[in-house]
């Protein structure tokens, strides 16, 4: 008993320990993203939790809306992090974790926007107007407008939400996913620049566009001028 | 700010991120740009109708496959660099924390029963005991450093009147030392620490008697040597009550049975000194029958010892058997034996709630070679 006591407590002290420092100290970590991508990429594996609870549902909340299908969004935002998990050794830090994280976004995005319109089954989309199918199944833009958006938006509810997610459905993928990271991720001009490889001219002018389209898509709500 | 200039910069306009005097600049084409008015409407409408687009939470069970996920990535990052695994963990807060916790408690928890085992017989205590003793040996040494001298010769009064001054001096001593220890065993609320108290001035009584009585018809060393034998009988039990003690003074009660026997060694040749008569016994305040039978036997073999003492657990007569374990370890077991002895003496120690002593026989036990086990078991029971 004496001798067994030592080591059982030190167990006990180390386990509470740990489950102090997993709790919600990492949530409000003050450290940067670049700093805790590399903590993870040396084995620290709190310092990755951190950052899936900064950005995780961002990432989610992206995708849910550049797809449409809460489900799939859900897939593809684990894979993004797989992504990120695997990647993490080669992380150099030239571009920000932000960029990084979106950009590996955009590509897992992209890859499987291109996967469901050149599907097997030969209902596929064009790319470049996903409002018009090239063959006989249905436009891109009714999918997502229709059964397919998810239903668990509770707080984009009601004709508004719908007629916005139709309205963005209906937008090519450059421009939604440019009025997305703008809109909803917060990120500059500049910075989405980055992510999607192009100019930041380009940007502006695809980010015009499609406010000039959503903005029509509103065009019959009272509420709004 | 030509049209083309504030339509590049409607943006940053609708975002709030214009310098104030570019705002003013921008204003104002806005004033002359129905178009560009248009565009800022559009804007603004669009970013409150996707004000909601922003809650989003990442479903539960995603977020736990994800963390998963990067935990087997991180065990076999680990797997891969082992050393670089084990000296994060060795440095990590929580290792280090429960480390220093673990570590304070430990060496509380071994301070304690130090002072507790230092107690009844401290070190300056030991030390003024061997002082005491030290000048009885010295002129026990002294008497048997006397020539001898034959009968026939010349007449040895002043050879024999030495001598007795020697034996008196010793026998005084002696006497100071037994005062020493009946001080110590007073002082101390232990029916050990009395018993052997007697048998001591049992002994002490049996020397300094013999040593008083032979200088007149035998003299010289071969008439010290009874005296010697039986000073050498009070040293074992003292270190058998020693040791029975403490653990921790084992080593000291080793060395000073060494420098007796050396001291004693010039009379081993003769055999053991004769039992007390009964007449002298009678005379003796009467001794509790076991620590009798360890004055007797203390320097029987430790084997022998062993098997009385588990005779008197036997028969219940626990304290008995662990003062028959005392004299088994004051004779001087090794290996085996002295574990067997060791395992008893914690046993019926643990039994008669002498928790301290036991600890010291347990202690003991562990520095043996396969002992740790033994005393564990012991210590579960």
């Amino acid at each position: 008993m004496r001798f067994t006591a030592p080591p059982m407590a030190f167990i006990i002290i180390l386990l509470v320990l740990n489950r102090n420092r997993s709790g919600a100290v990492y949530k409000e970590d003050p450290r940067s993203d670049e700093e805790l991508y590399r903590r993870y990429a040396k084995g620290d594996g709190r310092a990755f939790r951190a950052l899936l609870n900064r950005h995780g549902g961002a990432v989610h909340g992206y995708l849910t809306k550049f797809i449409g299908d809460a489900e799939m969004a859900t897939d593809l935002t684990q894979d993004v992090f797989m992504r990120v998990i695997s990647a993490a050794e080669d992380f150099r830090g030239e571009a920000s974790f932000r960029t990084f994280l979106f950009r590996v976004m955009r590509n897992v995005a992209t890859d499987s926007l291109r996967s469901r319109i050149h599907r097997p089954d030969g209902n596929a989309c064009s790319l470049d107007d996903p409002g018009r199918p090239d063959q006989s199944g249905p436009a891109l833009v009714e999918k997502m407008a229709g059964s397919v958006v998810p239903v668990d938006h509770k707080t984009f509810s009601g004709e508004l939400s719908q007629a916005l997610e139709s309205g963005l459905a209906g937008l090519p993928p450059e421009q939604r996913e440019t009025f997305l990271l703008r809109e909803v991720e917060g990120l500059r001009f500049p910075e989405i620049a980055t992510i999607l490889g192009v100019n930041e001219s380009t940007v502006k002018s695809r980010m015009l566009y499609a406010v000039r389209s959503l903005r029509q898509s509103l065009a019959g709500f009272g509420g709004l001028p | 700010m030509t049209n083309q200039q504030a339509r590049d910069r409607l943006f940053e306009y609708a975002y709030g991120e214009m310098s104030p005097q570019d705002a003013v600049a921008f204003e104002a084409a806005l004033r002359e740009d129905p178009d560009l008015r248009a565009d800022l409407d559009a804007v603004s409408v669009v970013r409150r109708a996707a004000a909601g687009l922003k809650d989003h939470e990442l479903p539960l069970a995603a977020h736990r496959n994800i963390l998963a996920a990067a935990r087997r990535a991180t065990r076999q990052r680990a797997m891969a660099r082992p050393w670089e695994a084990l000296q994060r963990f060795l440095l990590s807060p929580s290792f280090l924390g429960a480390t220093a916790i673990i570590a304070a408690v430990v060496v509380g928890a071994h301070l304690i029963p130090l002072q507790e085992i230092d107690d009844p017989w401290t070190r300056a205590d030991r030390e003024q005991r061997a002082a005491a003793l030290a000048p009885a040996e010295s002129a026990l040494m002294a008497a048997a450093s006397v020539e001898p001298v034959p009968v026939a010769a010349a007449p040895s009064q002043r050879a024999q009147e030495a001598g007795e001054a020697l034996v008196q001096d010793a026998r005084g001593r002696a006497g100071g030392t037994t005062a020493t220890a009946t001080a110590t065993a007073a002082s101390t609320p232990d029916r050990v620490h009395v018993e052997s108290r007697q048998a001591r001035k049992e002994l002490v009584g049996q020397a300094s008697g013999q040593v008083a009585a032979k200088p007149r018809a035998a003299k010289g060393p071969a008439s010290i040597a009874p005296a010697a034998a039986s000073l050498r009988m009070l040293s074992d039990e003292s270190i058998g009550f020693e040791a029975a003690g403490s653990g921790f003074v084992q080593e000291d009660a080793k060395r000073s049975k060494a420098e007796v026997r050396r001291f004693a060694a010039p009379a081993a040749s003769p055999p053991m000194p004769e039992p007390m008569p009964e007449a002298e016994l009678a005379n003796e305040p009467p001794a509790p029958p076991a620590m009798a039978k360890v004055a007797r036997n203390v320097r029987a073999d430790a084997a022998g010892l062993l098997k009385e003492a588990r005779d008197e657990r036997a028969a219940g007569r626990l304290p008995d058997a662990l003062a028959l374990c005392r004299a088994a370890l004051a004779a001087g077991p090794s290996d085996n034996l002295l574990a067997d002895i060791l395992a008893e003496a914690a046993q019926l120690a643990l039994a008669i709630s002498r928790h301290d002593e036991a600890e010291g026989y347990l202690t003991r036990l562990e520095r043996l070679p396969g002992g740790a086990d033994r005393a564990g078991k012991i210590r579960l029971k």
